[in-house]
């Protein structure tokens, strides 16, 4: 940064310069957990397939629409996707990138003033919104040249306005965030900031669901005259987008007016930031690293009763001591664990936002009707994505330091927590959820109809989630969770979205065969089975070779 | 008792412990000392299956560490530097976790839980979230957890770490007790005045190997040094302390 802008910030240069670099460098270090998972490019990866991710992205929505918009509609659905994807990282990265306590304890005694640390930890943010955003961007820059009433400078102006854009937006969810945290507790923060990002990813997934339905109704083509209404003054991506329909010449009062909006907010935005908040920013820190509440948790009355039940149930599901300390831990872990919670949850949304997209839509029609299509299969399939979040999740903990547990016990199988951890899941939230979806299938279809394809499908979830634990190599709660993976897990999700597609046609034609269905049901239970005895062994097999290196 | 015999690991090349052969008798307390990176964490971590010895082996009631590792677990408890806990639990759900993989049986569990909990004065805290807990209150916690099985073997590496000085009191005449019941314990600190008082033995680690081994005043008659520190400067062939500190205080006073 230019010493210049640095006396204008109020920064110290030096400090700045250092801090960022550290900053950076620590980014893209992976810490080493035990040696036998030497993964030290593991956070470059985890990057490196976000920034594929959004490329491909970017590619398919800019491919897709390019011909049916004008620069004005084109820019505004462009970034009106960007600034979505540029707030959901934000969110999920926040804790770490944004607000670290880590670095109130390191930075807290050092004579690093507020603005010097809230402007180093900005620059960190803003390399990744640029890199992502530029991601995001880059191509449907390009492929805008050939939009409607465009030109060849298309590309440079939305590409520099797009950046603008999503550091507007990064900043935003920033000042929205130190809002909060004035307002509100630590705890009762974080369970705010949980929550959102579940909403997002709702958001997200339906934005992306948006977006097919959009191109059926693109009969002709759809111009930024067209989209022009009052709800374009609530839209922070039409304003963005108004900017470059005025430097293309498009100078009415409502390109105007939206024009200036977004150049105001911009403005006062950065400036608010870089006066108030900067200036709070440390007293934020010291706030979130010292609050604290004390939970006294009190058992209310009735409970002991309750208590003695649910013991004589957990006696029967799990009579292995060690298993019901699996289970107990990885249950309580899932309902109290915020930073799991946030990184799991989130899962649950897509088979839900699927179901009720197509119940709104009608599309869910009987599987056992003669003419009946694979709609009705595909909604629940995607609760295979819920088994690969909690495959990659389930391990991983802020308490993974307390694994030494695992090592010191005397458990002669300690494949037995792993299997009281997966009863905890399936039992407490999966099974829970199929009940739940069934109980909405049936809403559009007769009950024992709409029962067979959610048995089937928990059948099918249930040998998937099995297969998934052969190449499990950690027990719950046993390992750091590393930045970035959020959104790799993402990308994987995406990419082998097709394999999906085979599931559902298989389901299909199982059902057009009814009487296979037990079998296929059978089968399905078998095959997790299989998996999950040979999994058991192997991760026994390798937990007695594995080291407890930190 | 313990029994380590050539016990050595190594990390890529770098000797960690270096062909350690030692016996402590039950009832006997083993302070265990050295210098950072001397190799007494790794000691404790062969034995307690945390990492596996390179060469050699070692011996826990006679239960060989390697031939029969869930007969030695069974009778060891461990307190670990790091203190590390689940922290989203309360104290009584960790310790019925714990009781649980000790296949303890659960109203003996529940007995002994409740009287932990009273005597570390955490009974009011039992259904608190660890989270919220002091860092002495999680050392309680974790000191509990390794005792709740009574094992017949106890590691401990820097237990009174982050305790104020009455539970500190407390737990030295715990485990002054518990050796005259017939526990070995070995004890693994930095804190040359703690290993002093309640220590019947010392050992010195040094590059991972024992530079000296016996009681104070075996150690003392043997280096013709008082105080334990000067002994522990002796036989870890320290540079003269003064000298350094001397010298880093010029640097310290150095503005440019």
């Amino acid at each position: 940064m230019p010493n210049k802008l640095c006396q204008l910030l109020q920064i110290d240069c030096l400090q700045y310069r250092s801090l960022l670099q550290i900053s950076l460098k620590l980014d893209f270090r992976s810490e080493r957990l035990r040696g036998y998972r030497g993964s030290e490019k593991s956070k470059k990866r985890a990057f490196l397939f976000t920034i594929v991710f959004y490329l491909i992205i970017s590619l398919v929505i800019s491919l897709s629409t390019f011909q049916h918009l004008d620069v004005g509609s084109y820019a505004f659905l462009i970034l009106s996707v960007s600034m979505l994807f540029m707030a959901m990282a934000v969110v999920i990265e926040f804790n770490d990138i944004v607000v670290n306590p880590q670095d109130a304890e390191i930075l807290g005694p050092r004579p690093v003033s507020s603005r010097t640390y809230f402007w180093v930890k900005m620059t960190n943010l803003f390399f990744y919104v640029i890199v992502m955003g530029a991601s995001l961007n880059l191509i449907p820059a390009i492929v805008g040249i050939w939009t409607q009433n465009s030109g060849y400078h298309f590309a440079a102006i939305y590409f520099l306005v797009s950046c603008i854009a999503n550091l507007t937006t990064a900043a935003f969810v920033i000042l929205l965030y130190s809002f909060l945290v004035r307002m509100m507790n630590f705890e009762r923060f974080k369970d705010i900031l949980a929550y959102v990002q579940i909403v997002f990813t709702f958001l997200l997934f339906f934005g992306y669901q948006f977006l097919p339905r959009v191109m059926q109704h693109l009969n002709g083509s759809v111009t930024y005259t067209s989209l022009q209404a009052p709800w374009n003054y609530l839209v922070p991506s039409m304003w963005y987008a108004s900017i470059i329909m005025a430097v293309f010449g498009n100078i009415s009062t409502h390109v105007v007016c939206l024009a200036g909006l977004g150049v105001v907010f911009t403005v006062v935005l950065f400036a608010h930031s870089s006066g108030k908040i900067s200036l709070e920013y440390a007293d934020m820190l010291n706030k979130l690293t010292t609050a604290t509440v004390s939970q006294v948790e009190s058992l209310p009355r009735g409970a002991s009763l309750k208590n003695s039940l649910v013991k004589r149930l957990l006696n029967k599901i799990v009579p292995d001591p060690v298993e019901c300390a699996g289970y107990e831990l990885v249950s309580k872990y899932l309902h109290r664990d915020r930073s799991l919670k946030m990184r799991i949850y989130p899962s649950f949304a897509f088979p839900f936002a699927m179901i009720a997209l197509f119940i709104y839509d009608g599309r869910f029609t009987d599987p056992f009707a003669p003419g009946a299509g694979f709609d009705t299969f595909f909604p629940l399939i995607f609760f295979v994505y819920v088994a690969m979040f909690f495959h990659f999740l389930l391990p991983t903990s802020d308490d993974w330091q307390a694994a030494w547990l695992y090592w010191v016990v005397p458990v002669d199988s300690i494949s037995k927590i792993y299997w009281g951890a997966i009863k905890a899941v399936i039992l407490q939230y999966v099974l829970p959820y199929f009940l739940a979806a069934g109980i909405l299938l049936s809403t559009q279809m007769p009950v024992t109809h709409a029962a067979a394809v959610t048995v089937f499908n928990f059948c099918f979830f249930l040998a998937y989630y099995a297969f998934l634990s052969l190449f499990n190599t950690d027990l719950p709660l046993s390992k750091k969770y590393e930045r970035g993976q959020s959104n790799f897990r993402f990308t994987l999700m995406v990419i082998i979205f097709p394999l999906f597609v085979i599931g559902i046609g298989l389901e299909y034609l199982i059902f057009r065969h009814s009487s296979l269905l037990v079998f296929a049901i059978g089968g399905l239970l078998f095959l997790s089975i299989i998996f999950w005895r040979i999994s058991g062994v192997r991760l026994a097999k390798r937990f007695s070779t594995q080291e407890y290196l930190t | 008792m313990i029994e380590l015999k050539n016990l050595t690991r190594s990390f890529n090349g770098l000797v960690a412990v270096d062909n350690v052969s030692l016996f402590i008798p039950s009832g006997q307390i083993c302070g265990c000392l050295g210098p950072n990176g001397a190799g007494k964490s790794t000691t404790v971590k062969m034995h307690t299956g945390m990492l596996k010895p390179t060469s050699g082996t070692a011996l826990v009631d006679g239960f060989d560490i390697l031939q029969q590792p869930l007969e030695v677990k069974k009778r060891i408890g461990y307190v670990p530097e790091s203190g590390a806990l689940y922290e989203n639990l309360t104290p009584l759900e960790y310790l019925q976790l714990v009781g649980r993989l000790y296949h303890m049986d659960e109203k003996v569990l529940e007995e002994k839980i409740d009287e932990f909990l009273r005597l570390f004065k955490l009974w009011e805290h039992k259904n608190q979230r660890m989270k919220t807990f002091s860092k002495g209150m999680k050392q309680k916690i974790v000191i509990s957890a390794a005792l709740v099985h009574n094992p017949s073997v106890i590691f401990l590496d820097e237990p009174l770490s982050g305790l104020d000085a009455n539970t500190a009191l407390l737990l030295k005449n715990i485990f002054r007790r518990l050796a005259e019941q017939g526990k070995t314990i070995f004890y693994c600190s930095h804190i040359l005045e703690v290993v002093e008082k309640i220590c019947d033995r010392i050992v010195i680690i040094d590059h991972g190997k024992i530079v000296a081994d016996g009681t104070i005043n075996q150690l003392r008659l043997l280096t013709s040094q008082s105080s334990l520190e000067a002994i522990f400067s002796k036989v870890t062939h320290s540079e003269d302390m003064a000298e350094i500190a001397e010298a880093f205080s010029k640097v310290v006073g150095t503005m440019s």
